[in-house]
């Protein structure tokens, strides 16, 4: 350390980063000091104009050479007093002094400021630090001294850093740290990191942009900074006044051991959402799963709240809502069908999810046009830096994910590619039925993301998926998803951001029938949408936080069409008339606090829905059913009419308050109308279940959801405990006549019933998010009944009354743990217990058309046996060598360890004119699976 | 228009097949009717174009847990130790002494007679005439009054022609296929049902023209041996037919297609392990045009009564027919088919086909190539016997299991003098009725 010993320069030694005194006692008073100085330096250092008042004053100036640095100003001062001259000169540095006037003597301070007399407490407190909220209590208004002690913690990396600089007559209990967090390797913001306050219960979050602010009493503090896949950092600090700490990220080595994130605790205690929940896709890794395949949606299913009629059922229902209300949003555009394979396989890549929001209630106010939920998943940005690729071997699928940077710092690409390659599985079976059969996937993504400067950043996805499978010979069917996206952040000021999202979805389905006979066909069906959001978010002032916008959406549908397929084929080709609308929104929501204690979260959202011609709807006679025997007139609409509009206010409250700082009340309330609806008469939802649009006899669903809970965080931030419970209610639901032919119906509204709806419901969730052993434990008590009455008894399901639905579970169970033993392996384990769902069983039997048959009469009225299931899983990691070139990871599971054949379904059949009664299951023998992952 | 298009599924499929599966289930005690529908009228009204006694049929639904067929395993239609046919479920419970008839909208009365119980045939031959519109009136003895919506007549179609070809099903197995090409006048009636009835031609393989009489039954006690003698058959046993109906619902939508005319419809497909085409078989394939309320009715009927597929099920309800009760109220699954039916009759050998090929197996998985010779418990003609001989011939001669194949000179340990082979073996009656078919041709 270079020091000059001379013109009175005193060596100040920096003992050691953790070692630091700075309390100095002089029982002297300030008094009168000698005046006039002038000073009249052009372009010196600070070290000049000490020297100078060095001179001129005849005092000792003592101060260490390091603190001062090589800035160049001006000052001039005139006649001053040397106290005047010195808070001139100091002004703009983190330099304090003490004048000793009886010694001639000026000890300059780096931050600290020297008292001369001793705190009030200073003997009672002894060395602990005083909660702001505590000082606040006791009427202690004044700042206190910087204590130190030693740090027993010899592991530090990071030095000492002194913040701000403390002001004489500044008592103000708390001053604000705040900084921003990059991760040094990637240089992107760092979001939801956890800063938590050594001793204190003091956390706080950063946020998207990696932006983070601490109220703090001074002095000093330990900040305890994590995040999931970073190293975790230790960070010493004094604070002066309110300054800032940008936190440099390094990846980490051992990431992740947990499953779950602990930053999302706090989120929990102090956002005013209730029933939202946050995956970050790296968590579902340990958690063991069928044939191996790491699924979102799947470990959706194991939080309360979210189920879905069975395994292999397609479709999530959320808090009792059909499978159709829920609004699954890949980088911002919707996917229909988020799934491969049934429902067995999500068709989203896990190497290139980031993360996935769910809202269960309180959906943000940019979102609508569905009743139940909203799965908010975003893709990574890439590493801007380092070429990274991560790639998977399992038994039915590869897959394989590379960031690739483009330009050093500011943009990369993602591209990421998934194939099943089941075929063969299939072929080396004994069964001669499923020679024949084939069933094969893909998925691919690809993602650009660049940043422009600060204030703008791009980024667009283009996204595809595809299924294919036969079951008979003669008839081949496929689906796909296609998405593009194209998205501009760009940030006006520091209090005002914008997003501008341009988005397509595409969804299709399709049947080849190459049969024997002269009727091969190709059917297709196909949805179309293409969206427009521009959404701002302003700071006015301290405590509003205002998000507010436009979304349009424009929708063109095929509902069906079928064309003759191959030379011998004569079928005739028909095309159902195509369905267009526009759907749109304003909204504005405003989140702020009341008091300390107490946040608002207000928002509203006018929902708008118009029909668009060319169209030829029909009207029905009033007070008749709707049949093709009641039809009263048929109207034509030319193109661009918008035949009919619907829309109405959508209202999105709730309210927080901290009964303490990890103890927190909200309650919600919010309402919905959706457009769009799923044409299906089975009782889980298939793959060629087509989407509806809202038109003159069928009308939007509405429903509103009011939530209260209570969120505790206990035993030092480790435990996260949350109860909350829900009401439900549903309007214009759709379900079907008995028997309805829903597909290439051109007047599906003779087919189809619009009901009510109620669900609630306790979900009760245990999180222990931290340690060898996490994971957490759900349960969910709940209800859902729908009603479909009329005064047409065609109309009607179980004559007018509520009946539970095909997913109402009254109790679901989850328990999800994770032990790690070292490092390098860990065991996971995966619990689920439900209630068996209603199934309509026969009520009696009868013989017609020289065969036995059941009939049936009021639906879902016994429940097939209970669910449960247990999986278990080793995880393997490679070696932690910080160089070594590639990290690799086995997975190692046996999923249903119990065997247990849970019935999927029970059904009846006539076989040879005889009833048999049946039993399905998915899995019902326990299925082990290997998987291994490779980063590099 | 509305298109009819089934999404068939095999009932397992791809790869997860290794891990799911169906299979039955006892769901006895978890059902209990007790919904009040346990005795609905089920009215099963078909009337068709052709000039004959048309038929209406009446029962009432019976409790599931009742109905012991729908909690059994798969039961084998034939068995060799207990040669009686076993009957499918319990039957209906027929709905007797009802007053049936049918109006027509020209004002005709057909009135209907009890034949056997809940068969009601009207009482003159009538066919259901092109533009004319009928109604089914029901007053069962109860009193109570059920009635149909008018059913308009659809149009007639035709049937070009029914083959048969020797292939390959879905699932490789050989067999024959039998198909249909049709055509329908207009697409004003486009929707079909199919129905057919086989008839086979069976010979018992172990056939020879005597057969057993019990001349004496003895007295062990008083050790008196029975007397067993062979005689001539006294009715043909050695070749029989058997006619079965169709049992499940073929339906097709030809409206889609153009010029109306449907190619290549499989009606059938019998494997080359069949039985039935052992010899000489025969299908009468029956083509029904229907109105959409009825192709709705056998539509719903059909999705609640088979698998599609693993992962979805069709969600079942009460099927609503066309008939009401009067009253109001009351359920009741019926319907009112008006159809016009047209048929064709097809004919073909074994050999046809497989000229060279082994025949099927017989009936009922039974070995008939294996002979018994149970003894007689005359020890004059039995050869040693033993602590635990087989049944004696006698007791099986009466409860009808074995029937005569040839004499035994030389028996060994249990053994009787003559060889004997399960009934079903030697008399084809067990399986169908000696009398054959008016409609037959060699």
């Amino acid at each position: 350390m270079p020091t000059r010993f001379g013109s009175g320069v005193f060596l100040i030694s920096r003992v050691s980063s953790s070692l630091i005194f700075c309390l100095f006692f002089f029982m002297v008073s300030n008094a009168q000091e000698p005046a006039s100085l002038t000073v009249d330096l052009d372009d010196s250092t600070l070290l000049d104009v000490i020297l100078e008042l060095e001179k001129q004053s005849g005092y000792h100036f003592f101060f260490s050479e390091t603190w001062i640095g090589d800035k160049k100003n001006t000052l001039t001062l005139y006649n001053v007093t040397l106290t005047e001259a010195l808070d001139q000169a100091l002004n703009e540095t983190d330099l304090n002094y003490y004048i000793l006037e009886n010694e001639k003597r000026v000890i300059l301070l780096q931050n600290a400021v020297i008292y001369d007399e001793l705190p009030n407490n200073f003997f009672v407190q002894g060395d602990t630090l005083i909660p702001s909220a505590q000082l606040a209590d006791t009427g202690y208004n004044r700042s206190p001294p910087v204590l130190l002690e030693n740090s027993t913690d010899s592991s530090t990396r990071y030095s000492l850093v002194r913040i701000g600089k403390a002001e004489v007559g500044q008592f103000r209990s708390v001053f604000t740290l705040s900084g921003k967090a990059t991760n040094v390797s990637t240089g992107k913001p760092v979001p939801d990191l956890l800063i938590r306050v050594q001793g204190s219960n003091k956390t706080t979050l950063t946020d998207q942009e990696g932006v983070y602010a601490l109220e703090l009493p001074p002095g000093y503090h330990v900040l305890l900074v994590s995040a999931l896949g970073l190293e975790e950092m230790e960070r010493e600090i004094i604070l002066y006044n309110d300054g800032t700490l940008d936190l440099k990220m390094k990846e980490g080595l051992e990431e992740l051991e947990e499953v779950v994130v602990e930053a999302k605790t706090l989120r929990t205690i102090e956002n005013t959402d209730t029933g939202s929940e946050k995956i970050v896709l790296e968590e579902s890794k340990n958690i063991p799963l069928v044939l191996g395949e790491r699924d979102i949606l799947q470990l959706a299913k194991a939080l309360p709240g979210i189920s879905s009629a069975g395994e292999g059922a397609t479709g999530l229902n959320v808090r009792g809502g059909k499978t159709d209300q829920n609004l699954v949003l890949l980088d911002n555009a919707v996917i229909y069908n988020p799934t491969h394979f049934f429902g067995i396989f999500q068709a989203l890549n896990p190497f290139t999810t980031e993360s996935a929001e769910i809202y269960k209630a309180s959906i943000p106010v940019e979102f609508g046009g569905r009743l139940s939920s909203v799965f908010d998943i975003q893709t990574l940005n890439g590493n801007t830096n380092e070429f990274e690729g991560e790639a998977s071997i399992g038994p039915v699928t590869a897959n394989l994910a590379l960031q690739i940077p483009v330009v050093k710092e500011k943009s990369s690409l993602v591209v990421g590619g998934r194939g099943a390659y089941a075929d063969w599985i299939l072929r080396t079976l004994d069964d001669e039925s499923l020679n024949n059969s084939e069933a094969s996937f893909y998925d691919g993504i690809v993602k650009y993301h660049h940043k422009l400067n600060d204030n703008n950043e791009i980024q667009a996805t283009a996204y595809l998926s595809k299924d294919d499978f036969s079951i008979t010979q003669d008839s081949l069917y496929n689906y796909s998803n296609r998405l593009a996206t194209l998205k501009w952040n760009h940030r006006y000021s520091e209090n005002t951001a914008a997003t501008l999202s341009l988005t397509y979805s595409g969804y299709r389905f399709g049947i080849d029938y190459d049969g024997e006979g002269n009727s091969d066909f190709d059917l297709n069906y196909d949805i179309d949408e293409t969206s427009f959001v521009y959404k701002l978010f302003s700071q006015v002032g301290k405590s509003h936080r205002v998000d507010y916008g436009i979304s349009t959406k424009f929708y063109s549908v095929n509902p069906g069409s079928i064309e003759p397929a191959g030379e011998e084929s004569e079928v005739s080709p028909v095309v159902i008339e195509k369905e267009q609308a526009i759907e749109g929104a304003l909204f504005i929501g405003d989140e702020f606090d009341l008091s300390d204690r107490l946040q608002l979260s207000v928002g509203l959202r006018y929902a708008f829905f118009a029909a668009a011609g060319p169209s030829t709807q029909r009207t029905y006679q009033e007070g008749s059913p709707t049949n093709e025997g009641t039809v009263a007139d048929t109207l034509s609409f030319g193109s661009g009419d918008l035949y009919k509009t619907y829309g109405g206010p959508e209202v999105r409250l709730s309210v927080r308050y901290l009964l303490d700082e990890d103890f927190s009340v909200k309650a919600g309330f919010n309402n919905a109308f959706q457009f769009i609806h799923t044409l299906s008469n089975n009782t889980t939802v298939s793959p060629i279940d087509t989407w509806k649009l809202s038109d003159l006899n069928i009308k939007p669903q509405t429903g509103y959801q009011a939530t209260l809970g209570i969120y505790k965080l206990f035993g030092d931030h480790r435990y996260e405990l949350s109860l909350e419970g829900y009401y439900k209610r549903m309007d214009n639901v759709l379900d079907f006549k008995t028997g309805a032919n829903l597909f290439l119906n051109e007047n599906v509204e003779t087919q189809v019933l619009q009901g009510r709806g109620k669900a609630y419901g306790v979900e009760f969730l245990l999180k222990k998010n931290t340690g060898r052993l996490n994971g957490w434990f759900g349960y969910t008590y709940s209800r859902s009944f729908y009603r479909f009455d009329s005064e047409f008894s065609e109309e009607r399901i179980n004559d007018g009354e509520y009946f539970p639905s095909n997913f109402d579970k009254p109790h679901d169970l989850s328990i999800i743990a994770n032990y790690r033993l070292t490092r390098r392996f860990s065991f996971s384990g995966n619990f689920v217990y439900q209630t068996g769902r209603p199934v309509t069983y026969p009520v009696g039997t009868f013989r017609f058309n020289n065969a036995d048959y059941v009939a049936f009469s009021d639906r879902n009225q016994f429940r097939i046996p209970d669910f449960y299931r247990l999986d278990l899983g080793v995880n393997i990691e490679g070696n932690h060598r910080k160089n070594k070139l590639a990290h690799s990871f086995w997975s190692i599971s046996v999923y249903n360890v119990l065997g247990r054949n849970n019935p999927y379904s029970v059904f009846f059949v006539t076989e040879n004119g005889e009833i048999k009664a049946l039993q399905s299951s998915i899995f019902a023998v326990p299925i082990p699976s290997i998987t291994y992952n490779i980063k590099f | 228009m509305k298109f009819h298009i089934k999404f068939s599924f095999c009932s397992l499929i791809f790869i997860l097949i290794c891990f799911s599966c169906v299979e039955p289930i006892d769901v006895s005690d978890q059902i209990s009717s007790d919904s009040g529908l346990e005795g609905t009228l089920v009215v099963e009204a078909t009337i068709t174009s052709s000039e004959i006694k048309q038929v209406v049929l009446l029962s009432r639904m019976r409790k599931i847990e009742d109905d012991s067929s729908v909690n059994s395993q798969n039961q084998p239609l034939f068995s060799a130790n207990s040669p009686i046919r076993i009957n499918n479920g319990l039957g209906p419970v027929a709905e007797e002494n009802a007053r049936v008839e049918i109006l027509d909208s020209n004002g005709n009365n057909f009135l209907f007679e009890e034949t056997t119980p809940g068969r009601y045939e009207s009482e003159d031959q009538f066919a259901a005439m092109p533009g004319t519109g009928y109604t089914l009136n029901i007053i069962t003895s109860e009193g109570s009054e059920y009635a149909s919506n008018q059913v308009q007549t659809p149009v007639a179609s035709t049937i070009d022609s029914v083959y048969a070809e020797r292939t390959f099903n879905d699932r490789g197995v050989e067999g024959i296929a039998i198909y249909t090409d049709s055509s329908l006048p207009s697409s004003a009636s486009s929707l079909i049902r199919y129905a057919y009835e086989e008839t086979y031609k069976i010979i018992a393989p172990n056939w020879t023209p005597l057969e057993f009489q019990i001349i004496s039954e003895g007295d062990p006690g008083a050790g008196i041996p029975p007397q067993v003698t062979t005689v001539p058959r006294q009715r043909e046993e050695r070749v029989c037919f058997r006619t079965e109906p169709s049992t499940g619902i073929q339906l097709t939508d030809v409206g889609s297609l153009e010029n109306n005319r449907l190619r290549r419809y499989e009606i059938r497909f019998l494997s080359m392990s069949n039985p039935a085409i052992s010899h000489r078989y025969s299908i009468l394939v029956k083509q029904y045009t229907l109105t959409d309320e009825s192709y709705a009715f056998y539509e719903s009927l059909d999705n609640f009564s088979s698998s599609e597929n693993v992962f979805s099920q069709v969600q079942p309800g009460f099927l609503e027919g066309n008939v009401f009760s009067v009253s109001g109220g009351e359920r009741v699954i019926g319907l009112l088919d008006v159809t016009s039916e047209v048929s064709q009759r097809l004919f073909f050998n074994y050999t046809d086909f497989f000229p060279d090929a082994p025949l099927p197996p017989y009936f009922g998985n039974t070995n008939c190539d294996r002979l018994l010779s149970p003894p007689i418990g005359d020890p004059a003609l039995d050869g040693p016997t033993e602590q635990n001989c087989p049944q004696p011939l006698t007791e099986r001669i009466k409860l009808g299991l074995v029937e005569y194949v040839d004499q035994n000179p030389d028996p060994s340990t249990c053994e009787g003098p003559y060889f004997v082979t399960p009934t079903i073996c030697g008399d084809c009656n067990i399986l169908g009725s000696n009398v054959v078919p008016d409609f037959w041709e060699e």
